[in-house]
């Protein structure tokens, strides 16, 4: 799967990739044998960061609108 | 094309506050593409854990103009802090990226086209870099590129 960001050390070199959530827009390091549970949503075809609010279809897209809405009211 | 700007915070990373914080407004909507966090000062085998997350209120802070990579863009929409005296409400369950930090290297995050970090268009809603362990202080540079 290709990233969708990356850390760089000090000389500028790569040394994790990051992907991001399809849900909550957010970034996170994929580490093997880490433990930390992720997800995938069927729908967007597309990782999840594991955060329980995420676990729920709601794409980032529509989140946005959500919060753009609710203050306009 | 997107017009992109800097912002750079300084400020003592204590446990739960924030460093740096970029600001939306209701007419546009800020990507983050870039951040990056330096320490200041004698190094030394220090850790520290950030985060980026979510916040719908601007605090107390410093101000900090954004700052146009392209001298010919005009002033940025967004808004930026550092060294708050009152912090942002933060969202709960909004982290959207976790900074590991060692004080000695410099840490550098960078995000593909279009897998930015996305902030809404809302006035007063956007991210804080939030202190959220550290062993032992120290003072912490933060800089984030960020386009509208």
């Amino acid at each position: 799967m290709r990233e969708d960001g990356y850390i760089l050390n000090d000389l500028g070199n790569p040394v994790a990739d990051t992907l991001q959530c399809a849900h909550c827009g957010g970034h996170f390091e994929v580490k093997p044998g880490s433990g930390k549970r992720r997800g995938w949503c069927l729908k967007c075809s597309a990782p999840l960061c594991g955060q329980a609010g995420c676990m729920v279809c709601v794409p980032m897209e529509r989140m946005l609108e959500r919060i753009e809405a609710a203050a306009r009211k | 094309m997107a017009r992109r700007y800097s912002i750079n915070g300084q400020d003592t990373n204590t446990d739960e506050t924030t460093i740096l914080g970029l600001v939306s407004t209701a007419a546009i909507r800020p990507r983050i593409y870039f951040v990056s966090c330096q320490g200041y000062g004698t190094p030394n085998d220090y850790q520290a854990q950030y985060v980026v997350n979510r916040t719908t209120t601007t605090g107390t802070s410093t101000s900090v103009t954004p700052q146009a990579l392209d001298p010919g863009d005009p002033a940025a929409i967004a808004t930026a802090g550092m060294a708050h005296s009152a912090e942002p409400t933060y969202t709960a369950g909004a982290v959207l990226l976790v900074i590991g930090r060692n004080m000695r290297p410099v840490y550098q995050w960078t995000a593909m086209p279009g897998r930015e970090i996305v902030l809404p268009a809302t006035a007063n809603n956007g991210v804080g870099v939030l202190v959220k362990e550290v062993s032992t202080v120290w003072s912490e540079n933060v800089c984030i590129h960020f386009e509208e």
